[in-house]
């Protein structure tokens, strides 16, 4: 018995093949196949949205309810602000919840609409209106958004995309790539709320007319907030105003709207609001 | 998007890194393998040469290696669909062909003509990031007994 | 190729040894076979698809010992032991080793 020594060519303990093509194709199948699931299950929450029950939805609003408080100061404002919404009310078909309008302090223009019928808006937004029919405009819109159940759907998008990162990292034990998926996904959905804010704007005009019988201030306050998007660039609401169709678009579709169905565009309510300048420190958290 | 985009680019440039270390380290093993080639290496128990043994003693090669994030991240991508995960192959392969050299360098070192009884090791010592699974970080043990003959 | 774990092969002598070979392989089963073992593990019992993926795994490291065997002209490996480690969360490696011999 003695000993030869014999050396080894190859290496068979490594898996033939190089790593950077599989992890590609990989990588782009993985991909594929969550954006196809992703997207089915959002279809089908979507329709089946139309069947939830009222009282399911004003069950799921009030769990997910959030309100803004308006400082003590702009309570006067905010009464009035109310009283423009109590006569879109009255014509409103949608689900019912509480409705109550907030004025959040914000330089930027925007209007929000919280689940549970917490409409907000902010202060910026109040003080460049000028008419009640303006007002009513964005009121609409935002009681549109509750009317198509939107609040639902972004409850809806939200379940489907958690559900399908716990299947996900419940497999993988939470592995840094989904992140990354999450992240690029985010982006794709942009477009199908794009839809919903157009639907809001049709809504919006029809409460519009509805209400006061012609289309004064519907375009105006559109070319308001444009104005604002174009003036200076806003980081921490970015997001949300992605998410809304170009200003230009929007005004362009209203204006074809008030074309082809002859609406008039008459002399509208003067309408002021004048915020009291809030104390410094009074920084009053907007708990969002 | 930028996040992603940048993830891509750190993934795709730590790919490239760890490619050449490999490279490298192959580079390195063969050479060192051949030196060593002579030396006999047995699982056994048994001292197969004829001979008087003039000495025996315990002789060990250790190594700790760490994964890399394209591994990491590789290793994730192929437990969705299954399969061989050959950057982790590569890489435990080629540490644990370190260790069992670094013992022989021992060994050899001390003038032994043999080593007997080689057991191999594996352990995962503790991840990168957090409690999270990270990287991965091995130690890999070989040990075994040295032999060294009377000179005839 | 006569593989045993024991120190000769009974019944023939070794006449060559040409050192130790090894065999490894890190494998993992897909998402589904996780997330089922995943729930098993609440409840307990054999993880069928975990058991499936070790024994392919080992048949695999088995089997690439012999080739490295079979390179260096051997018939046989004595001695073979095998070690298994946890890479991450439902991937393991394999491995085998033994010494290479040739016996008559």
């Amino acid at each position: 018995m003695k000993f030869v020594a014999r050396q080894l060519t190859g290496n068979v303990n490594v898996s033939p093949g190089g790593e950077g093509k599989p992890f590609l194709k990989g990588l782009f199948v993985f991909c594929a196949l969550f954006f196809v699931v992703y997207f089915v299950l959002i279809l089908l929450v979507d329709g089946l949205i139309t069947y939830v029950p009222e009282r399911v939805d004003r069950a799921l609003a009030g769990v997910f309810a959030q309100h803004i408080k308006t400082p003590s100061s702009w309570e006067p404002q905010r009464e009035r602000l109310e009283g423009v919404l109590d006569g879109l009310l009255e014509t409103y078909d949608g689900p019912q919840y509480d409705f109550r309008v907030d004025i959040l302090e914000n330089e930027q223009m925007n209007a929000l609409a919280f689940p549970g019928g917490n409409i907000v808006l902010t202060s910026t937004l109040v003080e460049s209106l000028t008419s009640e029919n303006e007002l009513a405009m964005i009121l609409g819109h935002e009681l549109s958004h509750y009317r198509q159940h939107d609040h639902l759907r972004a409850l809806g998008r939200m379940a489907v995309f958690m559900g399908l990162m716990t299947v996900w990292s419940a497999g993988t034990n939470s592995n840094p790539l989904g992140s990354y998926v999450v992240n690029s996904i985010s982006t794709f959905d942009l477009k199908y709320s794009r839809r919903q804010e157009r639907l809001a704007d049709d809504y919006g005009l029809t409460f519009l007319i509805t209400r006061y019988q012609h289309a004064g201030g519907a375009v105006g306050v559109f070319e308001k907030l444009k104005k604002d998007y174009e003036a200076e660039e806003r980081i921490p609401f970015v997001q949300f105003f992605s998410t809304h169709p170009s200003m230009e678009n929007r005004i362009q579709h209203l204006r074809q709207l008030i074309r082809e169905n002859d609406y008039q565009e008459r002399d509208q309510i003067p309408l002021i609001f004048e915020l009291p300048e809030l104390p410094a420190n009074s920084d009053s958290d907007p708990g969002s | 998007m930028v996040d992603f985009l940048i993830f891509i680019v750190f993934i795709i440039g730590v790919f490239f890194i760890g490619q050449h270390i490999q490279k490298k380290h192959c580079a390195s093993l063969e050479i060192r393998e051949q030196a060593l080639l002579y030396m006999p290496t047995v699982v056994g128990r048994k001292v197969f040469e004829d001979s008087e043994v003039e000495k025996a003693w315990l002789v060990h090669g250790a190594v700790v290696v760490s994964g890399d994030y394209f591994k990491m991240v590789y290793a994730g991508l192929i437990k969705f669909f299954g399969g061989r995960i050959r950057a982790y192959e590569s890489l435990l392969d080629r540490s644990r062909r370190e260790a069992l050299l670094r013992m022989k360098e021992s060994a050899a070192a001390d003038g032994a003509h043999m080593v007997v009884n080689v057991r191999f090791e594996t352990a995962k010592i503790g991840s990168m990031v957090g409690n999270q699974q990270g990287t991965g970080m091995f130690e890999m043990l070989v040990y075994g007994t040295a032999i060294r003959m009377k000179s005839q | 190729m006569i593989v045993t774990n024991i120190e000769t092969v009974p019944g023939h002598t070794i006449v060559e040894h040409y050192g130790i070979v090894q065999g490894s392989t890190v494998r993992a089963k897909h998402v589904g076979v996780d997330c089922v073992a995943g729930c098993q593990n609440t409840f307990g019992g054999e993880l069928k698809g975990y058991s499936q993926l070790l024994e392919e795994s080992r048949s695999e490291a088995v089997s690439r010992m012999m080739q490295q065997a079979q390179q260096m002209g051997a018939n046989a490996i004595v001695n073979v032991r095998f070690g298994t480690s946890s890479i991450t969360q439902g991937a393991s490696e394999l491995l085998a080793y033994g010494t290479a011999v040739r016996v008559e």
